[in-house]
């Protein structure tokens, strides 16, 4: 990993995860900046890309010019609302639905008691827009084949033009996810619940990011069903959408096969691109599984994981309690672990393929594949 | 805590107008409260329009008078009382007058010898600016021995609350018998709300909800902090 | 009849003081202890209740010796009957439970076997659910395995339980939470904090 800051005739793309979740931090040159997503990182409990920045020196308060959030999900967002805070300048969007009223009515019936010890996606969502309130800014919505931001990234020369465009959700999405919120919320005299973790990833942004010559593909966590007019079907085939192919993919909902689409690989990215992910435990499950670690290398040598594979279980508990989980066959593992990263630089006129470095924690998709088989 | 306590238990007592008679077992059974097999085998001390109380061994004991409600708990986890009594003023009964309320936790823990136990009330107490009958208190052997009998603090400049106050007490323990080393401590943590607020239950019980493990945090602090004395 | 009772302050919201110690009961009740807090709290609240009932008494007589009958006042008073306290009950000691790790889960899924669920926790003040669990089933009570479903929420302590007789044994308490109802009040202002956002979000108002 490089610690020092970017020149300004690079572009730098950072992906941070899983810790809690995962977040991308572009510098699309010039000392201009994006984020996309939060996350924690592991070690200081602080938003990453807040960390990464202070560590390099740059000032997020005049470097990042617009946030992104894809997704309400707690693995998307977390510690946004501080991000947020500290970029007084930057733009902010998210999905069109989440600024509904069915969903709106959501978020305040769930945020009006704090019945639960944690934070969750849904009050962090709630603290940024309660932000988003005290600055008087108004949110862009992210819809599909929306253009979300357009720079000109060489302020000398008004070249380099840096545009990030949505790709989804689709208006069908849209529809649907209002319509399930609907059905979530509550009636008087039931039982007070935490929302359990949705299943279906139906309003996720993904996004197309040009700086120059370059193009990136934001995969987001937006999944593929096969039902027309939503997921990766309905990008694919927008005939609005930028046409170009990407060099580097940020790929969807950690690798899966549901996030998989195999036009997206061969009408949407060069021949064999750079691909990220990060991975995602859920007790017994992970992703990307060994078969989406397999499929990905046969689509491309370049493939990187910002972590590791498998969760570890949780040390440090006193003996006694770690003898009655032992007694118990019980396993508790962290869900947490070490947040990792990918770096990837380049020049600003394309004229070098990315060059990329790992921190500790992350490696190539072939030495996951060889830490799962063990 | 670093000193595993032998006797601890949290209470929520709350200060409003209620009617005793109706905090009766079967009443709460009845209402989901408690589980049929807790009232059934629930040990009756009185049950009268002015006072009723109760234990419902392992799980609950219940003092209700006019002004007074208290229900403690001795076993983890202790939520549990705080989940009662949502359900049975956020529930049931909302338009119950509650102004005050305390979270309690109070524990007794040894701190091995006489003499540690002696440091430490020292420590909080020294005998010396007592001067000469200073030296007399401390003085004496056995159960002739005196010293600190009861040490309170009060912190008053909350901003996490209309009004209240936290309450640390600590004494000589009683409960820990045989042996003149047990260290009782006792942390009152209360809350006031606004008369226009005190007309129902809801005030309260969503401080209840909001604080309840805060609180039990922040009072294992203070008492790990003495523990820290000891150790 | 009693000496004065020391700090049973009924205005705070403190625990009662634990060991007060009286040299006479109350001739009115029946004790089967010789001192607890709640028997000077009782014996306070039937001496009240007495010298209330002892007024009326007095002007019931009052008005007969002067000739006058109030056969329905005398027949509205009633002198209750003396309880019976069981107060080694009240004041037996209880087993005692502290928790050495303390979390609170969130069922994510279940299986056949197992209960899967995310836990923050609480020992460590964590305030996200930083770690996962596979629980066998029969961890939990017949009664709450019954209640689990996705979204359920339960603690988790494990410590060493005290007996009163001094036995110590390492325990592991699982319990669901039986969470409080929602309320119409509670639904209504949620949704017209929700419409002022709404305009916010979308017309700036």
């Amino acid at each position: 990993m490089d610690l020092k800051p970017p020149l300004e005739t690079e572009v730098e793309i950072t992906i941070f995860g899983p810790g809690f979740g995962e977040c991308i931090l572009v510098h699309a040159g010039f000392n201009e900046w994006i984020v996309v997503d939060s996350c924690l990182d592991s070690t200081s409990g602080r938003p990453a890309a807040l960390s990464h920045l202070e560590s390099i020196g740059v000032d997020p308060a005049s470097a990042i010019k617009f946030v992104l959030v894809t997704h309400w999900h707690d693995d998307h967002i977390g510690g946004m609302a501080e991000l947020l805070a500290a970029c007084t300048r930057a733009e902010f969007a998210c999905s069109a639905a989440l600024t509904q009223s069915e969903f709106l009515k959501f978020l305040e019936i769930l945020n009006s008691r704090s019945l639960f010890k944690q934070s969750s996606g849904a009050s962090e969502l709630h603290r940024i827009f309660s932000l988003l309130r005290t600055r008087h800014q108004r949110p862009k919505f992210a819809i599909a084949d929306r253009p979300l931001l357009r720079l000109a990234s060489d302020p000398r020369t008004a070249g380099s033009i840096c545009e990030l465009v949505a790709l989804s959700p689709s208006d069908l999405e849209i529809q649907r996810f209002l319509q399930a919120v609907s059905g979530l919320i509550p009636q008087t005299n039931s039982t007070k619940f935490r929302l359990p973790s949705p299943k279906q990833n139906d309003l996720s942004v993904a996004a197309w990011l040009s700086v120059g010559p370059l193009q990136i593909l934001l995969g987001a966590d937006l999944e593929e069903r096969g039902i027309a007019g939503r997921g990766w079907i309905a990008v694919v085939g927008s005939p609005t959408r930028p046409q170009a192919q990407a060099s580097l993919f940020k790929m969807a909902h950690h690798g899966s096969e549901t996030g998989h689409f195999d036009p997206v690989w061969t009408r949407m990215l060069d021949a064999r691109p750079v691909a990220v992910l990060t991975p995602w435990t859920l007790g017994g499950s992970q992703l990307p599984s060994a078969g989406d670690c397999r499929r990905i290398m046969g689509l491309t040598p370049f493939a990187y994981s910002t972590s590791r594979p498998r969760p570890q279980r949780v040390r440090n508990l006193p003996a006694p309690v770690a003898r009655t989980l032992r007694e118990g066959n019980i396993v508790v593992t962290d869900s947490e672990p070490p947040t990792g990263s990918v770096q990837l630089r380049t020049s600003i006129d394309g004229s070098a393929p990315w060059k990329v470095a790992l921190s500790a924690e992350a490696m190539s998709l072939t030495d996951y594949l060889r830490a799962i088989a063990r | 805590m670093r000193i595993e306590p032998e006797v601890s238990q949290v209470a929520v007592v709350l200060l409003g107008h209620f009617n005793p008679a109706i905090f009766q077992p079967w009443w709460m059974a009845r209402h989901g409260l408690i589980s049929d097999a807790a009232a059934e085998s629930a040990q009756i001390g009185v049950v009268h329009p002015d006072i009723t109380a109760f234990v419902i061994e392992g799980q609950f004991s219940f003092e209700v008078q006019r002004e007074r409600l208290a229900i403690t708990r001795t076993v983890s986890p202790y939520i549990l009382v705080a989940d009662v009594i949502s359900k049975m003023f956020g529930d049931l009964l909302p338009h119950t007058p509650v102004a005050r309320m305390g979270i309690n936790f109070m524990v007794h823990f040894d701190a091995g010898s006489l003499a540690k136990r002696d440091e430490i009330g020292q420590m909080l107490a020294p005998p010396a600016p007592w001067g000469e009958w200073g030296k007399l208190v401390s003085s004496g052997e056995g159960k002739m021995h005196g010293g600190m009998q009861s040490l309170s603090m009060i912190q008053r400049n909350l901003d996490d609350r209309p009004a209240g106050h936290i309450l640390a007490k600590i004494e000589p323990s009683s409960r820990i018998k045989g042996r003149m080393s047990g260290i009782y401590m006792e942390i009152n943590d209360h809350y006031e709300v606004p008369e226009e607020q005190a007309q129902d239950a809801r005030a309260i019980v969503t401080i209840l909800q909001e604080r309840f493990d805060r609180s039990l945090a922040n009072s294992r602090k203070i008492v790990d902090q003495i523990m820290s004395l000891v150790k | 009849m009693n000496k004065p009772l020391r700090n049973l302050d009924l205005t705070t919201s403190a625990p009662l003081d634990r060991d007060v110690v009286l040299s006479d009961a109350s001739a009115n009740l029946e004790f089967r202890e010789s001192s607890s807090v709640l028997k000077d709290l009782v014996t306070a609240q039937m001496d009240r209740f007495a010298k209330q009932r002892k007024a009326e008494r007095i002007a019931i007589s009052t008005n007969v010796t002067q000739g006058v009958r109030f056969d329905t006042l005398s027949s509205t008073v009633e002198i209750p009957p003396t309880p019976v306290l069981g107060m080694a009950t009240l004041t037996r000691p209880q087993a005692t439970f502290s928790p050495l790790q303390e979390w609170e889960g969130y069922v994510v899924s279940l299986t056949d076997t197992h209960v899967l669920a995310n836990l923050v926790d609480l020992t460590s003040e964590a305030t996200r659910p930083g770690q996962q669990a596979e629980i066998p089933r029969e961890e939990f009570s017949d009664a709450d395995i019954e209640k689990l479903s996705e979204g359920s929420v339960f603690r988790w302590a494990i410590g060493y339980q005290r007996l009163p007789g001094g036995t110590k044994t390492r325990v592991s308490q699982i319990i669901v939470r039986d969470l409080p109802k929602w309320i119409a009040s509670e639904l209504d202002e949620a949704k017209q904090r929700a419409a002022v956002l709404f305009k916010f979000l979308n017309r700036g108002e």
